[in-house]
């Protein structure tokens, strides 16, 4: 039955509304004098995947929590399968066949699988739980989706890919018509990648339309059946994606064209800045026995595949973990293995950390605090009293010349994008004048043009003289910006390759060297 | 963007070489503050309709318990102008002096989302233990001058007494600080266990140097140097306004000053906020965690002192609920369970607040059980408001 509609949909090219399986028209929303969403429409034919994309702030994510029920439209209309929809809350959406795996993961971390999946539907036979049936059921529904994990497993014992797959198991149990996936693959690994897109081949068949957020053109191009691209909260076009190439796409994005995704390096590489040998750490899940060394204005990647550990590496450097054994020389002199973030930011080091909510920004402060709180000592006069004008000066400046969208500095930084988080958070750090920067996924589910300017402001710290380490997921990022890059498998240094020397294969052939 | 990068690094030098003193600093902070004001008439001025009235929203959720204050004080004018009169007013804000010192305390450990449900055992510790180090002493009964020591002979004189005080006050709170910090004990069950331990203690003390006899109530004698220096102060025809209040003043002053204007204030407010991400920056958050416990406890023993001298001495029952009042004010006056947020306006209106139903229930014609089940419903509202404050922020 599926089949014909598929069939029907893609000889029929006339404009048909009965066709589609959602349709969203001309929605509205506002947030104060923001507007978020300005008449969009959005089409979704049943079997086929619905890429929508834009850069961060264009309104993708706000569509679909209209969608959702997580936001009140102020205007416009929704249907699905032709009778009129208006989600009150995520409970009715979801009772009445529209799932959402959200960006950001809402889980019940200290609970298992089992409950995780349930959540709000729990089975009941007069009135008492039935633990059984839910776990058999899950047990079922894993397989089913070809996940191997214990459904009794605590999801905070889980990594974030594994629990990103427990959030799209869920979504896909409640027998949705239409799922929304908002970015699903920016913590998965190529594997896991190519596992979720299994997933969707399946819904497809099913005759589910799906709903799909991404960044990565790749995948887009790879899996979508149409491509939205908005704008500023406009709808900008609609396209087969037969029809489209990266360069369209991107011109859409943007509005410009670019011509190049990655800015031309002029970085020279100068003496051995930082020297480690065999450090290894204390508490598991942690890296062992790496030794390499960062020059002077170097760019060096960390590649590997999910859980190989990178981000442990740069945590254990900057010592945010325990340091087991091993040595770090900086600019000649051995850090002491005992040392705090504190006297490893004094000594010039820095740290993008890779979970922007939950490790880098204070959501409820305003950005004036955010920019400069881990440069106070800068701002003390008597010794004591910190100097208010200055830390608005800087943060001011963090703001013009990060060019950060922001109505002023005592905005609260968790009300702007992730990609202006970023730009604060970066800017908090270029403060500190460090002199080796680790940079854990710095363009993790930030839009195109923010991307571009992320690696120009990289290649410039390279050029000034700093040292760079970059841990990125997505290989051509890696292979457009560094000079070398560590390869990690699990845990251990599995190589040291020369970007210009090297092919994406050959590091991929390293990263399963330990595995 | 490119040209405006490589200034980030350079700025910062060119701006140390001018170094500004404290006063010019604070004078700043006061200027900022009426220039925005300025400035909000100047927008509201050029705003068009609809974002007026929007503006107007802002203002009253930021002033709303400033307004609720004055609403609240023509209501009860209205029921019995009496209420409106200089004694009255005096009185609040006497008796808002005490409970302000211990919730300028406890704002802090609120801020990094805990409670201290210690801070009644710490002032009534204190006030148990520096009752016996100064002159003039007198068990119920007895005659003045035959006071009771804890160590015989050993009087201080006043400065050293309260010196004591609050590095009694800031020794337990250390402890609290490194139950919570470095044990990694919820501040809950921590200072539920130290208010046992030191509230007991007390009484323990008591019982043992003869001080509080049987009623466990200490007393002071009223002609004592404490007791007259607190209760003295100037008047403003015949009411007296007692130093007490301006020691209230000074606390205020000093702890805004810690909060806002140094680098311990706004380590704070990060840890409060995101512990992880107060680590990545740099930030010592067991150092921090323990500072901020101690700086309460120092509050409590500056209350202790204080509130001796107003009280006489007093009893267990002086005490026993300052600490869940401080609570309640701080709430009331949008200090954030959640961690991270809160004004010292905000805390010294929310006992004023507090101090303001508790006096004028009487006022009224009603008991102070009913001025109770009132505080409650403000408590409630109040944490009802801060939740609908912090959606529309977000």
């Amino acid at each position: 039955m599926n089949m014909d509609i598929d069939n029907q949909t893609t000889t029929n090219t006339t404009t048909n509304h009965d066709e589609y399986l959602l349709r969203l028209v001309n929605i509205s929303k506002s947030f104060g004098e923001v507007k978020a969403l300005q008449g969009v429409s959005l089409n979704v034919r049943p079997g086929t995947v619905h890429a929508l994309m834009g850069e961060n702030g264009a309104g993708k994510s706000t569509l679909m929590k209209c969608l959702f029920g997580l936001y009140k439209k102020d205007d416009g209309e929704m249907y699905l399968d032709g009778k009129p929809i208006n989600f009150v809350n995520p409970k009715q959406a979801l009772e009445n066949g529209v799932a959402m795996v959200h960006q950001e993961l809402n889980q019940v971390t200290k609970r298992n699988i089992v409950d995780n999946l349930y959540l709000g539907r729990y089975k009941t036979k007069f009135g008492i739980i039935s633990e059984r049936e839910m776990l058999i059921r899950t047990k079922g529904l894993l397989q089913k989706l070809g996940i191997n994990t214990n459904p009794k497993k605590i999801l905070s014992e889980l990594s974030v890919s594994e629990r990103q797959m427990v959030e799209i198991a869920k979504a896909y149990s409640y027998n949705s018509k239409i799922l929304v996936l908002d970015e699903p693959t920016s913590s998965l690994s190529t594997k896991e990648v190519e596992h979720l897109f299994g997933i969707i081949d399946m819904l497809k068949k099913d005759g589910c339309g799906i709903v799909y957020i991404s960044h990565k053109m790749d995948e887009i191009l790879r899996i979508s059946d149409d491509v939205t691209v908005m704008r500023d909260g406009k709808w900008i076009a609609t396209t087969p994606a037969k029809d489209l190439t990266m360069d369209i796409i991107i011109k859409q994005m943007v509005g410009r064209e670019l011509s190049n995704r990655f800015p031309p390096k002029q970085n020279t590489i100068g003496e051995t800045v930082l020297k480690v040998n065999n450090l290894t750490g204390k508490y598991s899940p942690t890296i062992k026995d790496v030794s390499f060394e960062l020059k002077r204005g170097e760019i060096l990647g960390v590649a590997g595949l999910q859980g190989s550990r990178r981000t442990e590496l740069l945590e254990t450097l900057f010592a945010l973990r325990k340091i087991e054994s091993g040595e770090v020389i900086y600019d000649g002199k051995v850090l002491p293995n005992n040392r705090t973030p504190k006297q490893t930011i004094k000594k010039g080091f820095a740290l993008l950390t890779e979970e922007r909510k939950a490790t880098g920004i204070f959501g409820i402060l305003p950005i004036k605090f955010n920019s400069t709180i881990a440069n106070l000592n800068d701002y003390r006069t008597a010794r004591v009293f910190l100097n208010d004008g200055k830390m608005s000066k800087d943060s001011e400046h963090v703001v013009k010349s990060m060019r950060v969208k922001t109505p002023n500095i005592k905005t609260h930084i968790g009300s702007l994008s992730g990609g202006n988080q970023q730009k604060v958070i970066i800017g908090r750090w270029l403060l500190t004048k460090p002199k080796v920067l680790l940079l854990d996924e710095p363009t993790r589910g930030i839009d195109v043009g923010a991307k571009y300017e992320i690696y120009q402001l990289i290649n410039e710290l390279a050029e000034k003289g700093n040292s760079i380490m970059v841990i990125s997921s997505e290989m051509e990022e890696l292979f457009g910006i560094t000079d070398r890059m560590l390869v990690m498998s699990n845990g251990r240094l599995a190589g040291i390759v020369n970007t210009k020397e090297s092919s994406q294969e050959e590091v991929m052939e390293l990263s399963a060297k330990f595995v | 963007m490119l040209n405006d990068l490589p200034q980030l690094n350079n700025q910062n030098q060119t701006n140390t070489t001018k170094k500004s003193n404290f006063f010019e600093n604070i004078l700043y902070s006061i200027c900022n503050y009426f220039k925005s004001i300025t400035q909000w008439f100047k927008d509201f001025k050029q705003a068009n309709l609809k974002s007026k009235w929007r503006m107007i929203g802002k203002f009253l959720i930021n002033y709303a318990l400033v307004l609720f204050i004055i609403i609240y004080v023509v209501i009860v004018a209205i029921i019995e102008p009496r209420f409106v009169n200089l004694t009255s007013i005096v009185d609040i804000i006497t008796q808002s002096s005490l409970l302000l010192m211990v919730s300028l305390g406890m704002a802090g450990i609120i801020v990094l989302s805990g409670a201290d449900l210690s801070a009644s055992s710490i002032v009534f510790f204190v006030v148990a233990i520096v009752s016996t180090l100064i002159p003039n002493i007198t068990t119920k009964g007895a005659g003045a001058g035959s006071g009771i020591y804890l160590i015989n002979g050993l009087v201080l004189p006043l400065a050293v007494a309260f010196v004591v005080a609050l590095i009694l006050g800031g020794g337990v709170g250390a402890i609290n600080g490194t139950l919570t910090a470095k044990f990694k004990v919820h501040p809950f069950i921590g200072t539920m266990a130290t208010n046992f331990i030191f509230g007991g203690s007390a009484l323990v003390l008591l019982v043992m140097t003869g001080l509080g006899a049987s009623s466990s109530t200490i007393q002071i004698d009223p002609s004592s140097d404490l007791v007259k220096f607190v209760r003295s102060g100037f008047k403003i025809g015949n009411v007296t306004v007692p130093n007490i209040v301006w020691f209230a003043f000074i606390a205020v002053f000093v702890i805004s000053i810690i909060w806002n204007k140094t680098k311990f204030g706004k380590h704070m407010f990060a840890v409060g906020c995101n512990t992880e991400a107060a680590k990545v920056s740099g930030i010592n958050v067991t150092f921090t965690t323990i500072s901020v416990f101690v700086l309460s406890g120092i509050m409590y023993g500056y209350a202790a002192f204080f509130g001796m001298g107003q009280n006489n001495g007093g009893g267990e029952n002086s005490y026993s609920l300052l600490g869940l009042y401080a609570i309640a004010s701080c709430v009331i006056g949008g200090v954030s369970f959640s961690g991270g947020v809160g004004k010292i306006r905000g805390v010294v209106f929310g006992v004023i607040l507090f101090q303001l139903i508790r006096n004028s229930t009487g006022y009224i014609g009603l008991t102070t059980s009913v001025g109770n089940v009132f505080i409650g419903i403000v408590v409630a509202f109040a944490v009802v408001f801060d939740m609908l404050k912090y959606r529309q922020r977000s």
